[in-house]
Protein backbone atom coordinates (compact mmCIF):
# COMPACT_ATOMS: atom_id res chain seq x y z
CA UNK A 1 0.00 0.00 0.00
CA UNK A 2 1.55 3.31 -1.04
CA UNK A 3 1.93 6.17 1.35
CA UNK A 4 1.62 9.76 0.16
CA UNK A 5 2.66 13.05 1.71
CA UNK A 6 1.21 16.34 0.61
CA UNK A 7 3.30 19.42 -0.01
CA UNK A 8 2.12 22.81 -1.19
CA UNK A 9 3.10 25.73 -3.34
CA UNK A 10 3.32 29.19 -1.84
CA UNK A 11 0.42 31.27 -3.13
CA UNK A 12 2.51 34.28 -4.08
CA UNK A 13 5.98 32.84 -4.38
CA UNK A 14 5.12 29.53 -6.03
CA UNK A 15 7.84 27.93 -3.94
CA UNK A 16 7.40 24.29 -2.98
CA UNK A 17 7.07 23.53 0.74
CA UNK A 18 6.26 20.67 3.05
CA UNK A 19 5.64 20.79 6.78
CA UNK A 20 7.39 18.43 9.17
CA UNK A 21 8.31 18.13 12.83
CA UNK A 22 11.98 18.41 13.71
CA UNK A 23 13.30 16.63 16.79
CA UNK A 24 16.73 17.43 18.21
CA UNK A 25 17.30 14.76 20.91
CA UNK A 26 20.39 16.33 22.49
CA UNK A 27 18.54 19.60 23.06
CA UNK A 28 15.18 17.99 23.83
CA UNK A 29 13.72 20.26 21.19
CA UNK A 30 10.79 19.55 18.93
CA UNK A 31 9.41 22.08 16.51
CA UNK A 32 7.20 22.21 13.46
CA UNK A 33 8.91 23.59 10.39
CA UNK A 34 7.86 24.58 6.92
CA UNK A 35 10.67 23.24 4.75
CA UNK A 36 11.45 24.54 1.31
CA UNK A 37 11.74 21.50 -0.96
CA UNK A 38 15.19 21.83 -2.51
CA UNK A 39 16.37 19.08 -4.83
CA UNK A 40 19.57 21.09 -5.32
CA UNK A 41 20.52 20.73 -1.67
CA UNK A 42 22.58 17.62 -0.94
CA UNK A 43 21.39 17.64 2.66
CA UNK A 44 18.74 19.32 4.77
CA UNK A 45 19.58 22.61 6.45
CA UNK A 46 18.14 24.46 9.42
CA UNK A 47 18.27 28.20 8.91
CA UNK A 48 18.54 30.76 11.74
CA UNK A 49 14.90 31.89 11.90
CA UNK A 50 13.68 28.39 12.68
CA UNK A 51 16.63 27.67 14.96
CA UNK A 52 16.04 30.84 16.95
CA UNK A 53 12.29 30.33 17.13
CA UNK A 54 12.71 26.86 18.61
CA UNK A 55 15.17 28.19 21.21
CA UNK A 56 18.23 26.39 19.92
CA UNK A 57 21.38 27.13 21.93
CA UNK A 58 23.88 27.86 19.16
CA UNK A 59 26.77 27.95 21.64
CA UNK A 60 26.32 24.22 22.27
CA UNK A 61 26.43 23.21 18.61
CA UNK A 62 29.42 21.45 17.15
CA UNK A 63 30.76 20.63 13.70
CA UNK A 64 32.28 22.72 11.00
CA UNK A 65 31.14 21.30 7.68
CA UNK A 66 32.13 23.18 4.57
CA UNK A 67 29.19 23.75 2.24
CA UNK A 68 29.10 25.39 -1.15
CA UNK A 69 26.19 27.64 -2.11
CA UNK A 70 25.45 30.46 -4.53
CA UNK A 71 26.87 32.96 -2.04
CA UNK A 72 30.10 31.02 -1.63
CA UNK A 73 31.48 28.69 0.98
CA UNK A 74 29.83 28.51 4.40
CA UNK A 75 30.58 26.46 7.47
CA UNK A 76 27.67 24.75 9.17
CA UNK A 77 27.13 22.90 12.40
CA UNK A 78 25.95 19.30 12.28
CA UNK A 79 23.46 17.78 14.72
CA UNK A 80 21.77 14.36 14.81
CA UNK A 81 18.08 14.91 14.22
CA UNK A 82 14.79 13.29 13.39
CA UNK A 83 12.24 14.73 11.03
CA UNK A 84 8.68 13.47 11.13
CA UNK A 85 6.15 13.85 8.34
CA UNK A 86 2.48 13.09 8.66
CA UNK A 87 0.25 11.43 6.16
CA UNK A 88 -2.97 12.77 7.57
CA UNK A 89 -4.83 10.18 9.63
CA UNK A 90 -2.70 7.28 8.40
CA UNK A 91 1.03 7.24 9.15
CA UNK A 92 3.91 9.19 10.58
CA UNK A 93 7.15 8.73 8.65
CA UNK A 94 10.31 9.26 10.66
CA UNK A 95 13.75 10.04 9.22
CA UNK A 96 17.04 10.13 11.08
CA UNK A 97 19.55 12.51 9.57
CA UNK A 98 22.61 14.53 10.36
CA UNK A 99 21.07 17.97 10.09
CA UNK A 100 23.25 20.84 8.95
CA UNK A 101 22.58 24.02 10.89
CA UNK A 102 23.59 27.41 9.49
CA UNK A 103 25.31 29.67 12.03
CA UNK A 104 23.19 32.44 13.49
CA UNK A 105 23.23 35.42 11.17
CA UNK A 106 20.65 38.21 11.21
CA UNK A 107 21.01 38.59 7.46
CA UNK A 108 19.75 35.05 6.91
CA UNK A 109 16.58 35.34 8.98
CA UNK A 110 14.27 35.47 5.99
CA UNK A 111 15.58 32.24 4.49
CA UNK A 112 13.50 29.09 4.97
CA UNK A 113 14.98 25.85 6.19
CA UNK A 114 15.68 23.39 3.39
CA UNK A 115 14.59 19.83 2.86
CA UNK A 116 17.41 18.29 0.88
CA UNK A 117 18.11 15.06 -0.95
CA UNK A 118 19.04 13.17 2.22
CA UNK A 119 15.27 12.82 2.58
CA UNK A 120 13.94 13.62 -0.89
CA UNK A 121 15.86 10.67 -2.34
CA UNK A 122 13.58 8.43 -0.30
CA UNK A 123 10.48 9.79 -1.95
CA UNK A 124 9.03 9.90 -5.43
CA UNK A 125 7.88 13.43 -6.14
CA UNK A 126 5.00 14.66 -8.29
CA UNK A 127 5.69 18.34 -8.98
CA UNK A 128 2.90 20.05 -10.88
CA UNK A 129 2.60 23.75 -10.01
CA UNK A 130 0.04 24.46 -12.73
CA UNK A 131 -2.34 22.05 -10.97
CA UNK A 132 -1.05 23.08 -7.52
CA UNK A 133 -0.16 19.47 -6.94
CA UNK A 134 2.91 18.59 -4.91
CA UNK A 135 2.80 15.02 -3.68
CA UNK A 136 5.47 12.68 -2.38
CA UNK A 137 5.18 8.93 -2.45
CA UNK A 138 7.15 7.52 0.44
CA UNK A 139 9.53 4.83 -0.80
CA UNK A 140 11.38 4.35 2.46
CA UNK A 141 11.69 5.74 5.96
CA UNK A 142 13.59 4.87 9.12
CA UNK A 143 10.39 4.26 11.00
CA UNK A 144 6.72 4.28 10.05
CA UNK A 145 4.18 4.73 12.82
CA UNK A 146 0.48 4.11 12.24
CA UNK A 147 -1.79 6.91 13.43
CA UNK B 1 18.62 2.47 8.53
CA UNK B 2 17.17 1.13 11.78
CA UNK B 3 16.74 3.40 14.76
CA UNK B 4 18.93 2.12 17.61
CA UNK B 5 17.93 1.72 21.24
CA UNK B 6 19.65 4.79 22.62
CA UNK B 7 17.62 6.94 20.30
CA UNK B 8 14.37 5.29 21.19
CA UNK B 9 13.66 7.87 23.84
CA UNK B 10 13.01 10.49 21.21
CA UNK B 11 10.27 8.31 19.89
CA UNK B 12 8.61 8.92 23.22
CA UNK B 13 7.77 12.24 21.68
CA UNK B 14 5.87 10.27 19.11
CA UNK B 15 4.09 7.89 21.42
CA UNK B 16 0.84 9.66 20.69
CA UNK B 17 0.89 9.81 16.90
CA UNK B 18 -2.62 11.26 16.80
CA UNK B 19 -1.38 14.35 18.64
CA UNK B 20 1.61 14.68 16.33
CA UNK B 21 -0.62 14.38 13.30
CA UNK B 22 -3.06 16.91 14.72
CA UNK B 23 -0.26 19.32 15.59
CA UNK B 24 1.24 19.13 12.14
CA UNK B 25 -2.15 19.68 10.50
CA UNK B 26 -2.71 22.72 12.71
CA UNK B 27 0.72 24.07 11.79
CA UNK B 28 -0.05 23.51 8.13
CA UNK B 29 -3.28 25.44 8.60
CA UNK B 30 -1.29 28.40 9.95
CA UNK B 31 1.12 28.24 7.04
CA UNK B 32 -1.72 28.08 4.54
CA UNK B 33 -3.37 31.08 6.20
CA UNK B 34 -0.13 32.98 5.83
CA UNK B 35 0.16 32.04 2.20
CA UNK B 36 -3.43 32.75 1.15
CA UNK B 37 -3.76 35.94 3.21
CA UNK B 38 -0.49 37.41 2.05
CA UNK B 39 -2.04 40.32 0.10
CA UNK B 40 -4.01 41.34 3.20
CA UNK B 41 -0.95 40.88 5.40
CA UNK B 42 1.08 43.09 3.08
CA UNK B 43 -1.54 45.82 3.54
CA UNK B 44 -1.67 45.49 7.31
CA UNK B 45 1.91 44.57 8.23
CA UNK B 46 4.24 45.83 5.51
CA UNK B 47 7.92 45.24 6.25
CA UNK B 48 7.10 43.60 9.56
CA UNK B 49 7.53 40.18 11.05
CA UNK B 50 4.32 38.37 11.91
CA UNK B 51 3.69 35.36 14.11
CA UNK B 52 0.76 33.12 13.21
CA UNK B 53 -0.74 30.47 15.44
CA UNK B 54 -3.84 28.41 14.69
CA UNK B 55 -4.35 30.38 11.50
CA UNK B 56 -4.42 33.82 13.15
CA UNK B 57 -1.86 36.61 13.42
CA UNK B 58 -0.93 36.67 17.11
CA UNK B 59 1.94 39.16 17.09
CA UNK B 60 3.76 41.50 14.74
CA UNK B 61 6.69 43.88 14.90
CA UNK B 62 9.72 45.29 13.17
CA UNK B 63 12.24 42.71 14.26
CA UNK B 64 12.21 38.94 14.52
CA UNK B 65 13.30 39.02 18.14
CA UNK B 66 10.68 41.57 19.21
CA UNK B 67 7.95 39.39 17.75
CA UNK B 68 9.42 36.30 19.39
CA UNK B 69 9.29 38.12 22.74
CA UNK B 70 5.59 38.87 22.16
CA UNK B 71 5.02 35.20 21.35
CA UNK B 72 6.65 34.28 24.66
CA UNK B 73 4.68 36.90 26.59
CA UNK B 74 1.47 35.42 25.21
CA UNK B 75 2.73 31.99 26.24
CA UNK B 76 2.22 30.65 22.74
CA UNK B 77 4.03 27.40 21.94
CA UNK B 78 6.98 28.51 19.82
CA UNK B 79 7.25 25.10 18.23
CA UNK B 80 3.86 25.51 16.57
CA UNK B 81 4.12 29.19 15.64
CA UNK B 82 4.86 30.31 12.08
CA UNK B 83 7.00 33.44 11.74
CA UNK B 84 7.50 35.31 8.48
CA UNK B 85 8.72 38.66 7.26
CA UNK B 86 6.05 40.43 5.19
CA UNK B 87 7.81 42.16 2.34
CA UNK B 88 5.96 44.31 -0.17
CA UNK B 89 8.32 43.26 -2.90
CA UNK B 90 8.81 39.54 -3.25
CA UNK B 91 12.49 39.04 -3.87
CA UNK B 92 13.82 36.34 -6.12
CA UNK B 93 15.36 33.52 -4.15
CA UNK B 94 18.23 31.53 -5.60
CA UNK B 95 19.71 28.96 -3.26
Amino acid sequence: MSSMLRGRFGDTTGRPYIEGRLLLPRFRIRSDISFLVDTGADVSLLNPADGTRMGLDYARLTGNVESLGTSGVSYNYVEPAFIVFSERGRFLHVYRINLEIAPYDRKLMELPSLLGRDILDQWKMTYNPSKKRLVFEVLSSDETIPI
Amino acid sequence: MAIDTKERYILEELKNPVDVDRGLQSFRKSVLALSSDRPRLIERYPKQWVAIYKGEVQAHGKTFLSVLRKVDRKKLPREHVVMRFIDRNQRTMIL
